[in-house]
């Protein structure tokens, strides 16, 4: 049985330089805020927290990088599979209202391009796995990495995208017709 | 944003297809994103919390009685619903699709361990998942 030493800190995960770990944060930077802002579009999130979620699971799991995979396809499924968990969570979690940020030096998370924005809001509203593909897809990954990301045959992956396409075609557009 | 900035985004909006938007997603997600993106100082100081975050972590090893097919998925809710980040499920080193509310909980025998990282303690898990089993 494994003690207790293993998690969270293990001796891998001591020895790991914190350089490293600095290096690979910054590699990834743009990808990881681009997921975590995603991911909080429409929810009253704040990004830089779901940003350190995603990096306490990157840390944690850094040590465990075995290099089967591209380096930027295991920070994806990382940072995706935590920001699916705290979907979860707030799922679960009492709903509350954002605060409107006014005033100077205020970002704003969400995407200028109003159209960007509405397809986003829809890709969140989709099923899980459907979402994820789509998202892998949309974030460079060949099919044969989301298979590999997700456990399923290239064909299917390819099959689930254009599935999933068409069904986003048809939302965007009834909620366009709608609005007109 | 002023009124005349609106009326252009609308009117953009009126004129993407989705194709058009689609091929934009897909082309500008990283500018995007730079958009928003902090500075490097300060994603280091989130990666340095992170890290101290991820330290804190206390391992919780939760002995059960019952058949494991059986109470996996409930001590996942239950320790869930105290708050506990359930982090990844393995059995004899193979994945485990039992459990996909959790992405790593360590199962050997009878005994589960699981990640606790806001502050509860192995008590609290343990009372809410044989509450959540009875």
């Amino acid at each position: 049985m494994e003690s207790s030493e293993s998690y969270g800190a293990n001796k891998s995960k001591a020895e790991t330089s914190q350089a490293d770990f600095n290096a690979l944060v910054l590699r990834h930077k743009a990808m990881l805020w681009h997921i975590c802002s995603d991911y909080s579009l429409g929810r009253a999130w704040n990004v830089e927290d779901c940003m350190q979620e995603v990096m306490v699971s990157l840390w944690r799991d850094f040590g465990k990088f075995e290099g089967r995979s591209s380096e930027k396809t295991w920070v994806w499924r990382v940072a995706t599979n935590t920001m699916l968990m705290l979907k979860r969570k707030d799922v679960r979690s009492p709903q509350t209202e954002p605060i409107e940020m006014v005033g100077e030096g205020v970002k704003s998370n969400e995407p200028s391009d109003e159209s960007l924005q509405q397809l986003q809001q829809l890709i969140n509203a989709l099923p899980e796995k459907d979402g994820t593909a789509i998202r892998a897809f949309l974030d460079g990954f060949s099919y044969k990495e989301i298979a590999d990301m997700t456990g399923s045959s290239v064909g299917a992956v390819a099959m689930r995208i254009a599935r999933t396409k068409r069904k986003l075609k048809q939302m965007y557009e009834k909620e366009n017709n709608t609005l007109l | 944003m002023d009124a005349n900035n609106k009326n252009k985004t609308m009117n953009s909006k009126r004129n993407d297809d989705f194709q058009t938007v689609w091929e934009r997603r897909k082309q500008n997600w990283q500018q995007q994103a730079e958009k928003t993106l902090p500075d490097d100082a300060t994603l280091l100081r989130l990666a340095e919390t992170a890290r101290h975050q991820a330290q804190q972590q206390a391992a919780v090893v939760v002995p059960f009685k019952q058949p494991r097919k059986r109470w996996i998925p409930y001590a996942a809710a239950a320790c869930i619903a105290v708050g506990v980040t359930v982090i990844g499920l393995t059995h004899q080193g193979q994945p485990d699709n039992m459990l996909p509310v959790a992405e790593e909980v360590t199962v050997e025998g009878q005994t589960i361990h699981f990640l606790c990282n806001n502050g509860c303690s192995a008590k609290d898990i343990l009372l809410s998942a044989n509450e959540v089993i009875k």
